[in-house]
């Protein structure tokens, strides 16, 4: 990558990183200082502003790991796996909040932290699969073989994700739909307002993230490309040593 | 432990379409809190700031492997451009020998 290319991505990542955290702010402030008070559940309502964007967040950390995956399996390249890479760890990061953030608001709507409802299972299964994902690129080294084994293993977590989104409405059980349901919540517009600010900052907010996490693995990938050329061409000794 | 962890022998189990669970809120003016709402809202508040933080801790540790290995090269990239100044340097005076021969 030359000096321009690296000086232009920064750039970009500044100004990614500098809309996210401007709509943070600003989502925090629209949750605890406008949006009202949940009539039923109470102030614990507000966890919803975080954890629904949380699970979007790990939807996008999971489809930019399929996409990775695709396209490693079709063209092989450092680029799509550290792509591949970055989205599996976002989603792991993401859907941690979603499967901690989820029991704490449950304990006091349903009164006790986890059940086994289709919804928060799937979610869970499809968590541990980007948790394996994560394992196999640690532990298994970074050959052709094993690049393609985890493209596999991300395309098989993402074919979890319309299982997670359609269990809620085909297989019953106790979690809610706020957003797609007729008649739902948000019926107030402060409501909406934190809602969709919280999305769109989340939305943002991950984006930037993989673009970190992207531009962190390519490097990782030139670094171990260097090491090899120069132990092909005899100039690093570390190896006899 | 919270009063709330203890699970209810039999967990009630909701009937009927998605749509038949919709959630509505509403919105009240004053508190509208119950008793531990706001324990639950700060703990998960605290959570998404303890996972990003443990996460940037991973990052970090990361970016200081990658050093560590940049700087492992750039050392054996040293030592093998000496041995080839060393090479050269004891070439220099063998050909200066010859030439004088």
């Amino acid at each position: 990558m030359t000096t321009a290319t690296a000086r232009k991505g920064s750039g970009l990542f500044y100004a990614l990183l500098a809309t996210s955290t401007v709509l943070l702010l600003a989502t925090i402030h629209v949750i605890f200082l406008r949006a009202p008070i949940e009539a039923r559940m109470g102030i614990v309502q507000k966890i919803f502003y975080f954890h629904v964007p949380s699970a979007y967040a790990m939807y996008i950390g999971a489809t930019a790991c399929f996409i990775g995956s695709v396209g490693y399996l079709l063209k092989p390249s450092d680029r799509w796996d550290a792509l591949a890479r970055a989205g599996a760890e976002l989603a792991i990061v993401m859907g941690l909040i979603v499967l901690v953030t989820g029991p704490l608001w449950a304990a006091k709507a349903w009164g006790y932290y986890w059940t086994w409802d289709p919804r928060l299972t799937t979610a869970l299964l499809s968590w541990l699969i980007y948790v394996a994902y994560q394992v196999l690129r640690k532990f298994s080294g970074d050959g052709a073989g094993e690049r393609k084994f985890a493209a596999a293993l991300g395309i098989l977590g993402a074919a979890n994700l319309p299982i997670i989104h359609y269990s809620v409405q085909k297989w019953g059980g106790q979690h809610p739909t706020v957003v797609t349901g007729k008649g739902g919540g948000l019926q107030h517009p402060d409501m909406k307002l934190a809602f969709a600010l919280a999305m769109i900052a989340f939305t943002v907010f991950a984006i930037t993230l993989l673009y970190a996490l992207v531009r962190l693995e390519l490097t990782r990938s030139r670094l171990v490309r260097a090491e090899e050329d120069a132990i092909d061409l005899g100039l690093d000794d570390r190896t006899e040593t | 432990m919270h009063a709330s962890m203890i699970q209810p022998s039999s967990a009630p189990v909701a009937q009927g379409s998605a749509d038949d669970r919709a959630t509505e809120f509403k919105a009240v003016d004053g508190s509208g809190e119950q008793f531990n709402g706001n324990t639950l809202m700060v703990e998960a508040y605290a959570a998404i700031w303890l996972i990003m933080m443990v996460w940037l801790a991973f990052i970090w540790r990361k970016s200081q492997t990658l050093a560590a290995r940049v700087e492992g090269l750039e050392g054996a990239l040293a030592r093998a451009e000496q041995k080839v100044q060393t090479t050269k340097a004891k070439a220099k005076p063998a050909a200066t020998e010859e030439t004088t021969a």
